[in-house]
């Protein structure tokens, strides 16, 4: 699985223009929806807001990933954005979140959303990758880091 | 006096079992019925399956407890030597013990052919 087959530059914000952990959400939330109009926006959020109740979803190093799965979609949806101002998300380390990327499973692809989420936090540990996001100014910068880094990384 | 064998040996007429034992509570009488099988020992193992382990102590992947809630927070691993021939009865202990082919989640063995023994009693 490569991260950068997800990402859409219609799904891809920067800089996003919410602080709050839930309105970020939400601002990501509907890159997804204005593209796929058929996604229902009010229980995927729901989902999203009780995965978080759960456990925050910000990994550290200023990253977050929120997610959800839900049985009214069948594919993955993937949005990323970048925050100029952000709280910290109730991260582990207390740092500010400035890099959001937000995951949409089908509830059956329980191994996609694994796979994911596996890749994608052990990619996003790599603090010079992060400090390269951090300075991307449109949403081709961060395709082509991904892209370059999984065929340094992943080939 | 004892001798201890130490040898390498081609044939693979010894088997290690690996026996993970989710449900706990079958551990004395599946251990009692090794014994009456003429098992000469084991060593058991505390273990904890990945999936608790993933689910519970990584904050990402919290949101999959739901997944793994049949993953129980302990489980254990039996490791036994046996002659080759000794793994059906092996097997039917474990299943009149546990039931194990019945649902899933009970316990799994898997056997593994062994190319040298040192150090065991002969």
């Amino acid at each position: 699985m490569r991260i950068s087959q997800f990402l859409d530059k219609d799904c891809i914000k920067i800089p996003l223009l919410k602080e709050k952990k839930y309105e970020v959400i939400e601002e990501l939330l509907d890159l997804i929806t204005d593209k796929y109009p058929e996604i229902d926006r009010q229980e995927i959020l729901q989902n999203l807001i009780d995965r978080e109740k759960l456990e925050s979803t910000a990994i550290g190093n200023h990253v977050a990933i929120p997610h959800a799965r839900s049985n009214k979609i069948q594919k993955v949806y993937f949005a990323f954005g970048i925050t100029e101002k952000s709280e910290s998300f109730d991260a582990l380390d207390g740092k500010p979140v400035y890099l959001v990327f937000l995951l949409l499973c089908p509830e059956k692809k329980i191994s996609t959303q694994l796979t994911f989420l596996a890749r994608l936090s052990r990619i996003l540990h790599d603090k010079k990758l992060i400090k390269k996001l951090m300075k991307c100014k449109n949403s081709q910068n961060v395709i082509d880091i991904f892209t370059e880094y999984e065929n340094i990384h992943f080939s | 006096m004892k001798t201890f064998i130490s040898v390498e040996q081609g044939n693979f007429k010894m088997k290690l079992i690996i026996i993970f034992l989710n449900k706990i509570e079958y551990l004395d009488d599946l251990l009692s019925a090794f014994l009456e099988i003429g098992v000469p020992g084991a060593t058991i193992l505390d273990s904890v399956g990945m999936g608790h382990i993933v689910s519970h102590d990584i904050p990402i992947f919290a949101g999959l407890r739901d997944f793994f809630s049949g993953s129980s927070p302990t489980n254990k691993t039996i490791l036994m030597v046996i002659k080759k021939d000794m793994i059906t009865k092996i097997d039917e202990v474990l299943k009149d013990v546990t039931g194990y082919h019945k649902e899933t989640g009970i316990a799994k063995m898997i056997s593994v052919p062994i190319d040298g023994l040192f150090g065991f009693e002969k």
